[in-house]
């Protein structure tokens, strides 16, 4: 009943704006004729709803993370930018906990008015999601909005690495030494990950879980374990101290260590571990603000200056939205499934 | 560069920087439920429009101001406001409680000030050296450590060992609910309910425990005011009788420092550890519990020597520390910064002018301490009603925006309640926090640990003893233990011999 007030409430106030369509698209610092016309496209094929005035308040974005790590960085840079361009503040709310998943169970809670947004990382989520466990939310809660970054994982190896510092080596070792070589991880999907490759490779390792990339990679410097399964960006510091970088998980090279080959490349079919982070939205956000949102976004991406902000905090500009985006991550979803359902000891 | 450097850092708009961030993390440590990483990460926004350097010094003076804050709601009104407060909490309140407020609050504060001075020291001079310190610590080393900060538990456990103990173990217990973090998803203790996935946080917990429950008690009781006494005791008093203390504050000082360096820790736990360094050590060991300046001095010069502490792998290793140095690296970051020894190359002067104008932000938090505690000092005039009303309101406010969660506040008013009988029943809430804070990496570490034994074909006893650091911690860890049973021993004679 309340909701269905708080709809018709709704309703009333979309219909009580009409007419500022072109006002409030303009007021975006940087807005081309096409966008404006892709916009009223979609507003003359639902020709019964009025066109949305947004954002005319503030916009809370969750971030299921801590503040600092890479996550919160990210959303916070391209925060800023859609403040300067849409005039209204774009508030990064903190909700951590559980892999990102009380973040994504407020969010998908949450009223779907445009206001609140939120962003999970793709990998994280499709872990939480294949657990088993009852979340209190699924996948198709959610509108997907746009993904802006890409990143992966790489393997890295220890100083004190016993066998040959390359990924054959890493493989050779491995096999002579079954179980023997320790990799740190911080997610069950990197565990995934690591065990299509020993399907793959036919090798048998021990992963040991932690709880963040930091930690993961403090005990691969100290040598408390042999590698670790980690983001890029630990990679320059990795070097500087005597580890190697010997591989990605992504089907394509990373293109901040052009020099490291891809598990594929080493001739072994691998999840592709390419992650990214999502903007979502609450299911039934309407269609019209998520276009707004990943048209402001997609614009931001675009920069040059974007680009840059994200080289040094170490990541990579991809753009996609709409059904590209929603395709992607179900395919990714589907493999992680099935992988989980032919192995279910993975998750213990 | 140097010239570059001290007009960096003697520049109007800099100064005033450092002394609001002390100010405002001052405040913050001060409200229960808020803390350093909390009044950091909200402050964070403010930090985009900034240089690099004055932001980083605002968010570190925070950090700083915000981890020597919770010790005066912690001694004027027996709430910690931090976790780092919780062991200055005990003797300071019992020290306030016989009408010595303002020593107390100048303990405190002049402590803090000698141990952030000797962190950030440590963090210009040594970091090379105590970064290779914190690479020795894996696992084995983790759990060993996180072992020797339960036996801690035997310096805090009270007047009955018995009712520590059980404190301490449902602190353990509080920290296994949740998202088991090394499995894929098997899920404890949630009762299904899926706010609990993501485990109980320490704040809503130390906060319903301490904060909620004190007031509740509060506002129970007949007087008006929490003290009528006025204290005369003078700041030069206190100077001079922390100079004849010089081991206890150096000693608790380097405690501090080196926890501080450990990833995964931070302050709480090192005042924690050098609590019961000093309790094990001091003559009055005794007097703990009741009322002993020496239980003010090491927990406060030892959380604050571990803010200096967790600066140290950000600007060696590019890993941040603690929670607070791990937003202070995303504000790097969001300047386009790296952190890691490559900004010492690619930006020197923002590295000096952040390590030494640190310094100026423990002198700013020394001031406003000794100025303020007369300020302070009248909260025990206000009439208790306003003061319940106020610290809950602030204490909502804090659980809340530790993780923007309602459900925290639900579960800080249940432990509120929960605490209520815990006090009735006379248990001792320190062991339970100090069980809650370590119960996470103890079982993480141990089960880490046999991971890597069986990986490494060996024995988890001999994996985890047989090593360097191993021999220190535990000659550690039977110190303390002989020292607290010699403790129990010397009470049960003297009940005997009466």
């Amino acid at each position: 009943m309340k909701k269905i007030v708080i709809l018709l409430l709704a309703a009333v106030l979309i219909f009580s704006v009409a007419g500022c369509n072109n006002q409030a698209v303009n007021t975006g610092e940087v807005q081309s004729s096409e966008e404006v016309q892709e916009l009223d496209e979609t507003n003359e094929e639902n020709a019964t709803d009025a066109p949305i005035e947004y954002p005319v308040k503030n916009v809370q974005v969750y971030v299921g993370a801590s503040a600092g790590g890479g996550t919160d960085t990210l959303t916070r840079i391209i925060m800023a930018k859609m403040e300067e361009d849409l005039g209204v503040a774009f508030a990064v709310v903190n909700k951590p906990g559980a892999s990102g998943s009380l973040s994504n169970l407020e969010l998908s809670q949450a009223k779907p008015d445009g206001y609140t947004i939120g962003v999970f990382t793709d990998f994280e989520t499709i872990g939480n999601l294949v657990s088993g466990e009852d979340l209190g939310y699924t996948k198709d809660d959610f509108e997907y909005i746009a993904s802006v970054n890409v990143n992966t994982n790489a393997l890295m190896l220890a100083a004190n690495f016993p066998g040959e510092k390359t990924f054959e080596g890493f493989i050779d070792y491995a096999k002579e030494h079954p179980g023997e070589v320790t990799v740190g991880t911080t997610s069950g999907a990197q565990r995934i990950v690591l065990a299509s490759l020993c399907e793959a490779a036919g090798i048998e390792i021990t992963t040991v879980a932690f709880n963040g990339g930091s930690e993961s990679f403090n005990n691969l410097l100290g040598g408390h374990i042999y590698c670790s399964f980690i983001s890029p960006k630990f990679g320059d510091e990795a070097i500087a101290n005597g580890c190697s970088v010997v591989a990605v998980a992504s089907d394509n090279r990373f293109s901040l260590l052009p020099d490291v080959p891809t598990f594929k490349e080493f001739g072994y079919d691998v999840i592709n571990n390419e992650v990214t982070r999502i903007f979502v939205a609450p299911k039934g956000t309407p269609e019209e603000i998520i276009n707004i949102l990943a048209d402001e976004m997609e614009q931001i991406a675009s920069t040059m200056e974007f680009a840059e902000t994200l080289k040094g905090s170490n990541e990579m500009v991809k753009f996609v939205r709409g059904q590209e985006l929603c395709d992607t991550f179900n395919k990714k979803y589907e493999t992680v499934k099935t992988i989980v359902e032919a192995n279910p000891e993975l998750l213990n | 560069m140097i010239s570059e450097i001290v007009s960096s850092i003697f520049n109007v708009n800099t100064l005033v920087l450092i002394f609001a961030g002390v100010a405002i993390g001052i405040v913050a440590g001060a409200i229960p439920g808020l803390n350093g990483p909390i009044g950091v990460a909200l402050l964070l926004p403010f930090t985009y429009s900034m240089t690099p350097a004055n932001g980083l010094l605002l968010l570190g003076s925070i950090y700083m101001g915000a981890t020597y804050g919770g010790s005066i709601s912690g001694i004027l009104l027996n709430c910690p406001g931090t976790g780092e407060a919780a062991c200055t909490t005990i003797e300071g309140n019992a020290i306030a409680m016989k009408g010595r407020y303002k020593k107390a609050l100048y303990l405190s504060i002049l402590s803090s000030g000698f141990g952030g001075i000797v962190g950030l020291l440590g963090m210009i001079f040594f970091t090379p050296l105590l970064v290779k310190i914190a690479l020795e610590f894996g696992p084995a080393e983790m759990f060993l450590f996180a072992l020797a900060g339960l036996t801690i538990v035997g310096s805090i456990l009270g007047k009955s060992p018995a009712k520590g103990f059980f404190a301490v173990f449902f602190g353990l217990l509080i920290s296994t609910v949740g998202m088991d973090a090394l499995t894929a998803g098997v899920a404890r203790l949630n009762f299904d309910i899926p706010q609990l996935m993501g485990g109980i946080n320490v704040i809503p917990v130390s906060v319903g425990l301490f904060a909620i429950t004190e007031m509740l008690t509060l506002s129970n009781r007949e007087s008006d005011v929490l003290s009528s006494g006025n204290d005369d005791t003078t700041v030069w008093s206190v100077v001079v009788s922390l100079i004849k203390k010089p081991i206890l504050l150096i000693k608790s000082a380097i405690m501090g420092l080196v926890v501080g360096i450990i990833p995964g820790t931070g302050g709480a736990i090192a005042s924690f550890v050098a609590y019961g360094e000093a309790k094990r050590s001091s003559k009055n060991a005794d007097n703990f519990g009741s009322g002993e300046p020496e239980g003010i001095i090491a927990p406060e010069a030892a959380n604050n020597a571990a803010v200096g502490g967790s600066f140290v792998p950000l600007l060696a290793l590019g890993v941040p520390g603690s929670a607070t140095s791990a937003i202070i690296f995303g504000a790097l970051t969001l300047h386009g910064l790296e952190p890691g020894p490559s900004l010492l190359g690619a930006n020197q002067t923002l590295v000096y002018v952040f390590m030494y104008g640190m310094l100026f932000s423990v002198l700013a938090m020394v001031i406003m301490g000794i100025l303020g505690v007369p300020l302070f000092s009248k909260v025990l005039k206000i009439k208790t009603s306003y003061i319940v009303t106020a610290v809950l309101a602030f204490a909502m406010i804090g659980v809340y925006s530790a993780r923007n969660s309602l459900f925290d506040i639900i579960l800080a008013i249940t432990f509120g309640v929960i605490g209520v009988f815990l006090k009735k029943a006379k248990v001792p809430i320190a062991p339970l926090i100090l069980g809650a804070i370590l119960g996470k990496i103890l079982e993480l570490n141990l089960r880490r640990s046999m991971v890597l034994a069986t990986a490494a074909g060996q024995n988890i006893l001999s994996y985890i003893f047989f090593r360097p650091i191993a021999a220190i911690v535990i000659v550690m860890v039977s110190l303390i233990i002989f020292a607290n049973f010699k403790g129990i021993l010397k009470k049960n004679k003297k009940v005997n011999e009466n």
